[in-house]
């Protein structure tokens, strides 16, 4: 189990080529271990999927009634084309198989994922000591996407469309499978001992970072900060679809974390998959609970939006270790990552970086913090080496991520016009309300 | 009514001052109703802003004591209460206009006193936002179906 936990996410051909996950994972190739791994992988990869049904109603709810039909198509076309890039370049690009154009930094192996043969047999299987490579990459896709969604919610109300969407492909055909080739693909994040179970990092910080840089260039919306600084608050426009879509991505991300165990082969692993369901569930819950109370406390009155960033901020940091927490160091960490969200969210308003729906408080900070908190857990982290990671790819995705939205603004421009913005991004982009309430 | 504005033109011109004091609209009030109560077919057009959620025991109220209709409508507004603050994603937020509801009642003279207590017994909370009572004169009332006027009508 120690061992599982040093090389949690690796692709499927690293697996067979690492001495440490056969010893564990798999000790005699079988049909049932083919079969039971690649399920994991299927099961985890559509609850995965569902996330972005969850990140589409929690943005569509936290967004103003004139920007719904928008926010909605923005969901829809990031998650076509991560789909699409992940497969022309990005699957690949994060899973080098130890062919790499620069050792452990940049993979040798560009273009189109390939799947195995229709029907092939024990012998035809591209790894059948591990699992089907159509698993494996359907799952790893839905990661891919996931990080996508992040940034579409922070960035919402006043960014053009198709701007966006050229930003989602370079994000997910290039900066994350690249900076995840570092870690899961067995590059020299990985090789240092940075352990980062499902991705807070990886993952979450990943999008945290990206929107962060999106939002300081494209600027707030018009009248979120008044001159003499203060934050004019923007309602959400449907909490019923807000508190779906939260409960949506909760549920998905028993398919986050769970299916990162990478195998279900085994006794050990089947209890693994049970302890990292049991956590993360706990680590929501516990997220949830801190951000209602410390609400109440501080405002006198419990803040719905805020208790459910606090669930998201719970999960995001349980994300880097779901496996070796105990019930209830799971329940403090996403308790931890619940406050966090709290005072993330007017820290960012303070410093006037407009964040619409709470991504970077959730993915970002809370990113951070869960990776940090490996080290409380797992006698396998180094403190040194977890922050090393956090700064190593926070700086590339920023910096990575800044100078891609610097281009896309001077080439074509990010921002809507004023009057668009100020008439409603789902009248003046798509002639289209999402409510058609008014006759 | 004549006398009484003959009274209120001599203390004019004898107390230029007197309009400010406030036992003047005491009397004058007491007055006018005394006067007008007497007179037949006058109506009076009670408006009222209440809480929200007082609505349903005024309208039962009202219905008990032989109120046969009324017109609602859901209005924002602030008076001494000048509104609250509220906030929201940790930033604070004014409500300058408060929820409220606004009852619109015609009902003759003599019943005018009886309607305007009982909305005043029943919306009481005795917290702040209570509302308002106005009392104004009506001209003429019509039933559209009839054509019956003044009392009649309403």
């Amino acid at each position: 189990m120690k061992l599982k936990t040093l090389i949690p996410a690796f692709g499927a051909f690293m697996i067979a080529s690492s001495a440490q996950a056969q010893e564990t994972a798999v000790a005699v190739p079988t049909d049932t271990v083919f079969i039971l791994n690649s399920l994991l992988f299927l099961i985890g990869g559509f609850l995965v999927f569902w996330m972005a049904a969850g990140f589409s109603m929690l943005e569509a709810g936290l967004v103003r009634s004139k920007n719904v039909t928008m926010q909605l198509t923005k969901n829809m076309g990031l998650f076509g084309f991560a789909c699409l890039a992940y497969y022309f370049v990005g699957y690949n690009l994060m899973y080098p198989l130890g062919t790499w154009a620069t050792e452990g930094v940049i993979s040798g192996i560009w273009g189109p994922a390939v799947l195995e043969a229709v029907g092939v047999d024990a012998a035809g299987a591209d790894d059948y000591s591990y699992a089907s490579t159509g698993s494996d990459f359907f799952f790893q896709l839905m990661f891919c996407a996931a990080t996508a969604s992040i940034v579409s919610g922070a960035l919402a109300e006043r960014i053009k469309l198709w701007p966006f969407l050229v930003f989602t492909v370079l994000l997910t055909g290039f900066i994350y499978p690249l900076q995840a080739s570092w870690k899961w693909g067995g590059g020299f994040l990985d090789a240092m001992g940075f352990l980062d179970f499902a991705g807070s990092t990886v993952v979450h910080s990943v999008g945290g970072w990206a929107a962060l840089a999106g939002a300081l260039i494209l600027g707030p919306r018009i009248g979120k900060y008044t001159k003499d600084g203060k934050t004019v608050p923007f309602m959400a426009s449907n909490l019923p679809l807000a508190t779906l879509g939260t409960f949506i991505l909760w549920m998905g991300w028993f398919g986050f974390n769970g299916g990162s165990q990478l195998a279900m082969g085994s006794i050990g692993d089947v209890a693994d998959v049970s302890r990292i369901f049991a956590n993360t569930n706990a680590a929501a819950a516990a997220g949830s609970i801190a951000a209602l109370i410390l609400t109440q406390i501080l405002y006198k009155k419990p803040d719905l939006t805020m208790v459910l960033n606090g669930a998201l901020a719970g999960l995001v940091a349980i994300t880097a270790e779901p496996l070796t927490p105990t019930l209830g160091s799971a329940a403090i960490i996403g308790a931890i990552g619940g406050v966090i969200v709290v005072f993330g969210v007017p820290l960012l308003d303070k410093l006037k970086i407009d964040d619409v729906v709470g991504a970077i408080p959730v993915h970002l900070f809370a990113g951070i913090w869960g990776t940090i908190a490996v080290v409380f857990t797992n006698s396998d982290a180094s403190l040194s080496t977890q922050l090393y990671s956090i700064i190593v790819v926070g700086l590339f995705t920023f910096i990575a991520s800044g100078v891609l939205w610097y281009v896309i603004k001077s080439v074509s421009g990010i921002r809507v016009s004023e009057e668009d913005e100020i008439t409603g991004l789902d009248i003046s982009e798509l002639g289209m309300p999402a409510y058609d309430i008014v006759k | 009514m004549v006398k009484l504005y003959a009274i209120m033109l001599y203390l004019y011109i004898k107390y230029p001052s007197f309009l400010e004091h406030q036992a003047f609209y005491v009397f004058f009030r007491a007055s006018t109703h005394k006067t007008c109560a007497q007179s037949e077919g006058n109506m009076k057009l009670i408006i009222a802003t209440i809480k929200p959620f007082k609505l349903e025991e005024v309208r039962i109220a009202l219905t008990e004591s032989g109120v046969t209709g009324m017109m609602v409508t859901e209005i924002k507004g602030y008076g001494a209460q000048s509104g609250h603050t509220e906030i929201y994603r940790g930033a604070e937020y004014a409500v300058n206009f408060v929820p409220k509801i606004r009852l619109d009642i015609v009902v003759s003279d003599d019943e005018a006193d009886g309607v305007i207590s009982t909305i005043e017994n029943t919306a009481k909370t005795g917290k702040i936002g209570d509302g308002k009572i106005f009392v104004l004169d009506v001209d003429q009332a019509v039933r559209v179906r009839t054509g019956e006027t003044g009392d009649d009508a309403v």
